[in-house]
C-alpha cells in the first residue's frame, strides 16, 4: 500500500465511523415514535398510489423517457417488457423507485433525473401496467370455464397445479402473471406472439424420424425441445437431418361462443399461486 | 567486498528478470499505435484502422478445434460487460462503468483495480486507450481520467462537458489515442444534448479543440435544421473513431437527429447527424463529411465503425473508408474526400430506400416516416447493424458484419422539448411475427456482395450486440445471440470451433500473445474469458 492509497484508505475508515455512527443514532430516533409509526416508515409507500391523475401524469413521462427502449405500453422493444414483468411486479413502491432513480448498472437502464413527485407519478403508471388478470372483475362462470377447459383437451398441453401436458407453458399463475388483454388475446389469437421458449419447431432426425414441438432453447449448435407427446430431446445439430421454425404456435385458435369464451377467462382469470406475491402486497 | 562468480552469475540473472519484467509492463509509444506489435492488441479495435485484424497466426483453421479456455475473470456488479479488453506487453485492461481492472493477460490474476467514485450514474463503458505509461478511460459522467499504466494510480481527471448547464451528458466509448492527443465524444444524444468530438492534452488532459456536430445558429450547415436549436439536437458521438496518420484526419461518426422518430420540427437533412466527419487532429476543422441518412427519422446512429482500407478498388489503389450502417447499406468512400464509390444493401429486410444514389443520397421509399398510429419499416430500430465491430482480412478481401434481419412497428409524436426527459419521438414497437434474425455475412469489399453467410438462431435478437474479429490464421471470430463464442474459416464460412459463455454477448472479440501463446478474449456478461490452444 502506498502513501497515497494509505491516506485514502484513512479517509474512508472515517467516513465509515462516521457513517455507522450516525447509524447508531438512529435507532434511538426510531425508538421515540410510537410502536405503528414506526413500522409504517419502514417502507416509504407511493403517495400517489392507485391515482388516476398521476397515473395519467406518469404516462407523460413514460412517453418523455422509457417508451424508446420499453414500448408505449412497456411491451418491450429494444428493453425488455415490463407490463407483464414478475420481476418488476415483485418489487415494492420503494425499490422500484430507486431502480428508477439509480438506473441499473452495467445496462442501458440510465438513471433518472425526474423530481420525486414525478417520479412517484411514474412509479402509478408503471404499477397500472400491471394489473393481472386475477385483480379485474371478470364476469362469467368459472366453473363452466373450468368444465371447457377439460373437454377442450387444453390440459392436454397446458399444466395446471401439478395435471396436464407438457408442451405448451404452465397456466398455474397465469392470472396472476397475465393482464386480461393478453389473457383474450392469447386464447382468440393464439399465434399473434407466442411466449419465449415456446416456438415452434418441426425436426427430422438422421435416423428419420419426424418430431413437431417446441424449443425451449435454441442456438446453432444445439436445440432443447419438448415434443407434442411432452417428451424433453436434447439434440446436436450434427444430430438432425432437417430442422425448421414454424410459424405460429401449437395451440390452435379455439371456436368459442362468446359465452364459452368469457366463461373461459374467468376460469383462468382465477388461476393464481400464493398470495405472498409482491404484487399482492402492494395492492 | 569480493564475490563469488556463482554469486555473481546469480545477480546478473536476477538483473535479467527484473529487467524482462519491467519491458512486460513498459510504454506503449505512439509508433507501437500506428503498426502495433502483433503481440498486442493497443487500441479498442486493434490499431487505428477499426480492420480489428490480428496478425497472429498460432492460432489456424486447422487447429482451432483445440482452443480451450485458459482463465474467465469475473468483474464484480457487472451485467453486460461491453468493453473490449486491450493488451499491451502482457498486461490486459478491461472495463466495466467507472472502474478499470487490470489483468495479468496469462494468468487473468488482477494487478489493480481503480474505480472513479464521483459519478453515481452507471452507464456502460467500451474501454480504454494507452499511450506512453498512461491509461485512458472516461467517466458515465463524462470525465477523461488518466491513470498510471503500472499502478493504476490517477494521473489527473479532466471533466469535459458541462454537465451542471446539461445533465444529460453522458459517456460511454473507448477514448482514441494518437501522437499526444487523447480523443473522446458523448453519449446522451436521445435526450436532448449537441454532440461534439473533443481533443485532449495526453500529458495534462488540457482540452485542445472541441467539434460540433450539430452547428450552432449561422454556421455553415445550420440551415439543414429549420431553426431547431442545436442545443438539444443530438449527433452524439458514441463510439471510438478511426485516424489516417499521412492524412492527419480523424474519422468520427455521428448519431441520430434528436426528437428521433419525429421529423416535423427539424426539415432539412439535419447535419452533421448519422454522418462520418473528417475533422484535422490538430485544429478539429471539419475537412469534408458524408452523410449516410440525411433527415433520419428512425434513429439510425452511424455509430458504426469507419473502417479504414488502403487496397485496389476500382482499378486503381485507393484510400477508403468503409462502412456497413444501421440503416442496411454497406458503403466504400475515398476518404481523401468523402465521395462514395459503393453503396449497396446487405440486409434483404430494407424497405425505407430503394437504393443508394450515385452522389451517396439514399433514394428515398415515400411515406416511410412514423406515425402516431405505427409504420412497420425495415430495417428495425436495432438496425441492420449497430455498434459491434466488423472487421476485415486484407488477404480474403472479405468485410465481416454481424446483420439484423428485422422490421420494426415505428410509432411517433410530437413532443416539445422538456428538461426533464429525454428527447425522443416515442416508441418502437416489436412485430410479434418477425422474431429478427443475425446473420454473420461476408461481404466481397470490391462489389458489397455476400461471399458467405452465416445463418444464427439464438433467442435474443433484441438483446444481443455481438461482434467479430478477423485473423492472420484465416479465421473470423464472432460471438452470436445464443451466448456463443465461435470460429469460422475466414474463406469459406465454415464454423469450426465454439464455446459457451452462459452469458448474452455485447461486446467484440480480440487475440494477443504472451510468450509463445497465442489468446482469444472476448467479455461476455460478467467475466472476461481468454482462449488458448490446449497443449498437446
Amino acid at each position: 500500500m502506498n502513501s497515497r492509497k494509505q491516506a485514502q484508505w484513512h479517509r474512508s475508515t472515517m467516513v465509515l465511523l462516521l457513517i455507522s455512527g450516525f447509524l447508531f443514532l438512529v435507532p434511538s430516533i426510531s425508538a421515540a415514535t410510537p410502536e405503528g409509526e414506526r413500522e409504517k416508515s419502514a417502507e416509504v409507500k407511493n403517495p400517489y398510489a392507485h391515482d388516476k391523475e398521476a397515473i395519467e401524469a406518469g404516462e407523460q413521462h413514460f412517453q418523455g423517457g422509457c417508451a424508446f427502449c420499453h414500448g408505449t405500453r412497456g411491451e418491450g422493444g429494444r428493453g425488455p417488457f415490463l407490463s407483464e414483468s414478475n420481476r418488476v411486479r415483485g418489487l415494492s413502491d420503494e425499490n422500484l423507485f430507486n431502480l428508477l432513480r439509480h438506473g441499473i448498472p452495467g445496462t442501458p437502464m440510465p438513471p433518472s433525473s425526474l423530481d420525486d413527485t414525478r417520479m412517484w407519478q411514474l412509479v402509478s403508471f408503471l404499477r397500472s401496467l400491471h394489473f393481472s388478470a386475477s385483480q379485474e372483475d371478470v364476469p362469467g362462470d368459472a366453473g363452466s370455464g373450468h368444465a371447457l377447459f377439460s373437454r377442450a383437451g387444453c390440459f392436454g398441453c397446458h399444466m395446471l397445479k401439478g395435471r396436464g401436458g407438457l408442451v405448451e407453458p404452465d397456466l398455474s399463475d397465469i392470472g396472476g402473471s397475465r393482464s386480461l388483454e393478453k389473457l383474450r388475446e392469447a386464447v382468440a389469437k393464439p399465434s399473434a406472439s407466442v411466449v419465449p421458449g415456446f416456438r415452434k419447431i418441426l425436426v427430422q432426425t438422421r435416423g428419420g424420424s419426424q418430431l413437431l414441438g417446441v424449443a425451449r432453447n435454441h442456438s446453432n449448435y444445439s436445440i432443447q425441445m419438448i415434443d407434442l407427446k411432452g417428451e424433453l430431446h436434447l439434440f446436436l445439430r450434427e444430430e438432425l437431418a432437417k430442422l425448421s421454425y414454424e410459424p405460429g404456435s401449437i395451440m390452435p385458435t379455439a371456436d368459442l361462443s362468446q359465452d364459452e369464451f368469457q366463461n373461459l377467462m374467468a376460469f383462468l382469470s382465477r388461476q393464481v399461486l400464493s398470495s405472498e406475491k409482491g404484487e399482492e402486497k402492494n395492492r | 567486498m569480493r564475490t563469488s562468480r556463482p554469486f555473481r552469475r546469480g545477480m546478473m540473472a536476477l538483473f535479467i528478470v527484473l529487467l524482462a519484467s519491467v519491458c512486460l509492463s513498459g510504454q506503449v509509444s505512439y509508433q507501437d499505435l500506428l503498426q502495433p506489435p502483433a503481440a498486442n492488441w493497443p487500441t479498442y479495435s486493434g490499431d487505428l484502422t477499426a480492420r480489428r485484424f490480428s496478425l497472429l497466426q498460432q492460432i489456424t483453421t486447422q487447429n482451432v478445434g483445440r482452443l480451450a479456455a485458459r482463465w474467465v475473470y469475473h468483474v464484480n456488479d457487472s451485467k453486460r460487460l461491453s468493453a473490449t479488453p486491450l493488451v499491451a506487453n502482457g498486461v490486459m485492461y478491461m472495463t466495466d462503468a467507472n472502474q478499470v481492472h487490470a489483468l495479468d493477460a496469462r494468468t487473468g490474476r488482477r494487478i489493480w483495480y481503480f474505480e472513479y467514485s464521483g459519478s453515481k450514474e452507471r452507464s456502460g463503458n467500451r474501454g480504454v486507450a494507452l499511450l506512453g505509461d498512461k491509461v485512458f478511460v472516461v467517466s458515465s459522467d463524462a470525465h477523461l481520467i488518466a491513470l498510471h499504466a503500472r499502478t493504476g494510480d490517477l494521473l489527473w481527471d479532466q471533466p469535459y462537458a458541462d454537465r451542471k448547464e446539461n445533465p444529460k451528458y453522458s459517456a460511454t466509448l473507448a477514448p482514441l489515442a494518437i501522437d499526444g492527443k487523447v480523443i473522446v465524444g458523448v453519449s446522451g444524444g436521445d435526450c436532448g444534448i449537441r454532440g461534439y468530438v473533443n481533443a485532449h492534452d495526453a500529458e495534462t488532459g488540457r482540452e485542445l479543440w472541441r467539434f460540433y456536430t450539430i452547428p450552432g445558429a449561422g454556421e455553415p450547415g445550420s440551415e439543414t435544421w429549420g431553426g431547431h436549436p442545436a442545443d438539444f439536437s443530438g449527433g452524439a458521438t458514441w463510439m471510438t473513431g478511426t485516424y489516417d496518420p499521412q492524412q492527419n484526419l480523424l474519422f468520427w461518426t455521428t448519431g441520430n437527429p434528436g426528437p428521433d422518430f419525429y421529423g416535423g420540427n427539424r426539415p432539412g437533412d439535419n447535419l452533421y447527424s448519422d454522418s462520418v466527419v473528417a475533422l484535422d487532429a490538430d485544429t478539429g476543422k471539419l475537412r469534408w463529411h458524408f452523410q449516410f441518412t440525411p433527415h433520419d427519422t428512425h434513429d439510425w446512429d452511424a455509430q458504426e465503425f469507419p473502417v479504414l482500407i488502403d487496397a485496389d478498388f476500382q482499378g486503381k489503389p485507393r484510400r477508403l473508408l468503409v462502412q456497413a450502417n444501421r440503416n442496411g447499406f454497406f458503403y466504400v468512400l475515398d476518404r481523401t474526400d468523402g465521395r462514395m464509390l459503393l453503396g449497396k444493401a446487405f440486409v434483404d429486410k430494407l424497405t425505407w430506400a430503394k437504393g443508394v444514389l450515385p452522389d451517396g443520397r439514399p433514394d428515398l421509399v415515400p411515406n416511410m416516416d412514423p406515425t402516431p398510429e405505427g409504420r412497420e419499416v425495415c430495417p428495425g430500430v436495432v438496425g441492420a447493424t449497430n455498434w459491434f465491430s466488423p472487421s476485415y482480412h486484407p488477404g480474403s478481401g472479405l468485410f465481416y458484419v454481424m446483420s439484423l434481419e428485422q422490421c420494426d412497428l415505428y410509432k411517433s409524436s410530437a413532443r416539445p422539448f422538456n428538461k426533464e426527459d429525454c428527447y425522443d419521438g416515442t416508441s418502437v414497437e416489436r412485430l410479434p411475427t418477425d422474431p429478427g434474425q443475425f446473420f454473420l455475412r461476408a461481404l466481397d469489399l470490391q462489389t458489397g456482395e455476400r461471399k458467405w453467410e452465416i445463418p444464427l438462431e439464438g433467442p435474443d435478437t433484441y438483446l444481443a450486440w455481438p461482434g467479430t474479429m478477423a485473423t492472420a490464421g484465416d479465421l473470423v471470430f464472432f460471438g452470436d445471440d445464443a451466448g456463443y463464442l465461435a470460429a469460422a474459416d475466414a474463406r469459406s464460412g465454415k464454423v469450426l470451433w465454439r464455446f459457451y459463455t452462459g452469458h448474452l454477448i455485447t461486446a467484440s472479440p480480440m487475440t494477443y500473445q504472451v510468450g509463445d501463446t497465442q489468446y482469444v478474449a472476448l467479455a461476455a456478461g460478467t467475466n472476461v474469458f481468454s482462449f488458448a490452444l490446449f497443449p498437446r
